[in-house]
């Protein structure tokens, strides 16, 4: 008989909701997790520490930059919140020449979902059709109707604070009462609809809570507190993160048990019974090997960690790849394309100001080629931004010094706006991880090779997303506004997604409409490797709703004896 | 997994949570590989400290609130040259000081602390003006000081937790620029 129920690879954003749904259904539930522990509080050792506590002043210190040239690279790496990055020299990877590929990745319980920035929106029809209208990639094979529901379920248990606006193109969902628009957003909207009435500014919508539920208050959770400093760890629960929801609600079950510090290295697979039998796994600290078994396995260990392993799962039956008859497991890999948009000024407004630090901004849902392909590009992007008063920060760019200086900078910076986009980038077969022959990481597994770069569409997607930028901004009422276009680098966008994408099909697609292996039945891989495409909204909460999903339909067939 | 702690942090417990200041250096753009800060580089700094110190309370002086003597900030600057800079940026920016003497001298007085003050405001105002390295340098590294320190959350408004966010405040109910903008 197997060990579990259930292993589940991987304590983040997807394997957190995996953990929960099985515990609470009474499966006995084994989560792994490669990377240390981390208790909610106790190990936020970076919250409530004011600037002048931290030897750099709370920065990014040279000698931090060169232990960490990867991680470095993300906006939000700091003295405070550096400790839910991963180590650069933990976690090696290669990438092909001429390439570029900066892996994000968090190496604790919690994984990313500790340092995520919470923006939630969800997928429309549109986004699961858009394979099969322009060609590009194979269909998905659920529509929005099928997650809906899963939408609603998971949206309700994490709590996202939002708007309902109406838009078929980003469906409303369960939402806590919508953080504010500040007076400098309300009349940059509204002078933008008099312009382009089907570019709408709505406020973000984020994991935070701004109503907590009985259901949220019984977990230990509470109210935002408006710090904006929640990437060091939140003791209010206010953010959704595994650490701070799904977790503690597997945990009270008593039918989870997390093992931290192990890494699965590769899924056993049994050709007598064609079904994976469990899970084999290094210790980092003791380095000692074993193997776990179980009925079902859920992969969560985010995207190219997933792919890692599926990839390093080689058998007879699968010399390629782990159910990988297909031959996709590893390609059509993609990310978000952004540092694109616009900035500009906004003249007056300066008896106006605000107070509290919203830890989250404003969103322009994607407006082109809702309907059909009316751009000399494919799919489409959406904005994200705010209005803001700069302080010291910038001020002190001033000329002067003495007292009239330090007095200047007593007042806050005139208005500010600014909106960045973030595009839509197609799946492509030669996007694609595999393993290096030879190089391997501290433990011994193999290290990922990736090899993906941005295409034409994203090229052309982006010369349109810095001029809409512009043109939005000016109607807003903005004056010198300045569209930018940056280099920017594929991984940056942190939303890697694809490598063993759904579909209907087992010769081209590796996993079915449940995120279930079409070769191995009992292997379900419900993070970002299941995504067939990847729209150009924040993918988290859809790989929340696709793993409760899927979680659920193995249940079932678990309690029907077919699984 | 380990036990939680209490299920509802109150805002007082949070705020319990801050620690006193320990002063430090920052980073800024010029900082490459960490080094220890050595007595011997100490000394090495002592003779330009003076000056440093009298320039950084010039910059952002004391007023009603605490000036960069009052905040520390000559010691964060001491920090920030004798332990981030390499030896190479130190050399640099003892080298780049003399202007301030070389300044004075030409103005009759024998070192810029030995003139008197219309003449070092005369001075730092033609600095300003020209945009010279190490004076951009020093006062982005005064500022840089001065408002990361515990003495500026009396210069500004600080809130470590405002519990709930206005978009639609009056300025003058707040009456300064914040101090912290988050991450
Ligand atoms: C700064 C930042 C901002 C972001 N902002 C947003 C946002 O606003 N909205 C949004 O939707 N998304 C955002 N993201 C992305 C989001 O964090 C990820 O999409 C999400 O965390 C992915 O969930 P996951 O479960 O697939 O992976 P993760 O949350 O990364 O968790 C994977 C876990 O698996 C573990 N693991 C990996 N390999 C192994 C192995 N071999 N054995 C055992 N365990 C393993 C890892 O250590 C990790 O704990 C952001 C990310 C970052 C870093």
């Amino acid at each position: 008989m197997a060990d579990f129920d259930v292993i589940i690879v991987g304590s983040g954003m997807s394997g957190g909701w995996a953990a929960k749904e099985f515990a609470e259904k009474g499966l006995k539930t084994l989560v792994l997790e490669r990377g240390r522990d981390v208790e909610k509080g106790a190990d936020y050792v970076g919250e409530n520490t004011a600037p002048w506590d931290w030897p750099a002043r709370d920065t990014s210190t040279a000698q931090m930059k060169a232990d960490n040239p990867v991680q470095s690279q993300c906006y939000a790496f700091r003295e405070s919140t550096q400790n839910f990055f991963a180590k650069d020299r933990d976690n090696p990877y290669s990438v092909e020449e001429g390439t570029s590929f900066s892996f994000i990745r968090g190496d604790q319980v919690g994984g990313r979902s500790l340092l995520w920035a919470r923006q939630s929106y969800r997928w429309s029809e549109m986004d699961f059709q858009s394979n099969k209208r322009d060609g590009h990639g194979v269909d998905w094979p659920i529509r929005y109707k099928d997650l809906a529901p899963w939408y609603d379920y998971v949206e309700e248990f994490v709590g996202i604070s939002g708007s309902k606006e109406g838009l078929p193109q980003l469906p409303d969902g369960k939402f806590q009462p919508p953080m504010e628009l500040n007076a400098v957003e309300k009349k940059v909207r509204d002078a933008i609809a008099q312009t382009y009435p089907d570019r709408r500014l709505i406020i973000g919508r984020a994991a935070h809570l701004t109503e907590p539920t009985e259901q949220q208050l019984a977990l230990g959770r509470g109210s935002c507190q408006f710090r904006n400093q929640c990437q060091r760890g939140c003791s209010f629960g206010a953010y959704f993160s595994s650490v701070a929801a799904t977790l503690p609600a597997a945990k009270r079950t008593n039918n989870m048990q997390l093992v931290p510090d192990t890494q699965v290295e590769r899924i056993v697979y049994d050709p007598a019974t064609k079904r994976a039998t469990g899970v084999e796994t290094i210790n980092r600290k003791t380095g000692t090997r074993e193997t776990y078994t179980a009925r079902v396995i859920f992969m969560c260990a985010s995207t190219l960690g997933t792919l890692q392993i599926m990839l390093n799962s080689t058998s007879e039956t699968f010399p390629t790849g782990f159910a990988n008859t297909s031959d996709a497991l590893g390609r059509y890999i993609m990310d978000h394309h952004h540092r694109v948009g616009a900035r500009g000024k906004y003249p007056g407004m300066l008896d106006k100001y605000f107070s509290g630090r919203r830890p989250s901004g404003i969103y322009v849902p994607r407006f082109r080629n809702l309907e059909s392909d009316e751009q000399d590009f494919s799919r489409g992007y959406g904005f994200q931004g705010g209005a803001n008063r700069p302080s010291w920060q910038s001020t002190c760019q001033q000329d002067g010094f003495g007292a009239d200086y330090k007095n200047a900078m007593r007042e806050p910076g005139g208005w500010e706006v600014y909106l960045q986009g973030f595009g839509e980038m197609l799946p492509v077969a030669d996007n694609r991880v595999t393993l290096h022959p030879t190089k391997t990481d501290p433990y011994g597994m193999a290290q990922l090779h990736i090899n993906v770069r941005f295409g034409e569409n994203e090229r052309k997607m982006r010369l349109d997303m810095a001029q809409t930028a512009k043109e939005t901004l000016e109607a807003g009422g903005c004056i010198d506004v300045e569209a930018y276009n940056r280099d920017t680098i594929v991984g940056l966008g942190i939303h890697e997604m694809g490598g063993a994408r759904m579909g209907r099909d087992p010769l081209t697609s590796v996993l079915n409409a449940h995120n279930q292996c079409h070769d191995v039945e009992n292997v379900f891989v419900t993070d970002g490797a299941s995504m067939t495409s990847s729209a150009c909204q924040n993918p988290s909460i859809t790989y929340m709703a696709l793993t409760a999903r899927a979680a659920d339909y193995a249940v079932t067939q678990m309690q029907q004896g077919k699984l | 997994m380990k036990q939680q702690k209490s299920a509802h942090p109150s805002r007082r417990d949070a705020i319990k949570g801050l620690f006193l200041a320990t002063g430090g250096a920052a980073s800024l753009p010029l900082m490459s590989a960490l080094s220890a800060c050595t007595p011997e580089i100490k000394q090495e700094l002592s003779p330009y400290m003076e000056l440093v110190s009298h320039v950084s309370e010039m910059i952002l002086p004391q007023t009603d609130t605490p000036g960069a003597l009052a905040a520390g900030v000559p010691a964060y600057i001491e920090a920030l040259v004798g332990t981030h800079y390499t030896q190479d940026e130190r050399e640099a920016f003892k080298t780049g000081l003399s202007v301030f003497d070389e300044m004075a001298h030409a103005k009759s007085a024998k070192s810029f602390l030995a003139a008197p003050h219309e003449v070092q405001t005369t001075i730092l105002t033609a600095l300003d003006q020209s945009g010279v390295a190490i004076w951009q340098q020093l006062k982005q590294a005064v500022v840089f000081g001065y408002y990361t320190s515990e003495a500026a959350t009396e210069e500004l408004r600080y809130d470590p937790i405002p519990g709930g966010y206005d978009g639609d405040a009056d300025l003058s109910d707040i009456g300064r620029a914040w101090l912290t903008t988050g991450i």
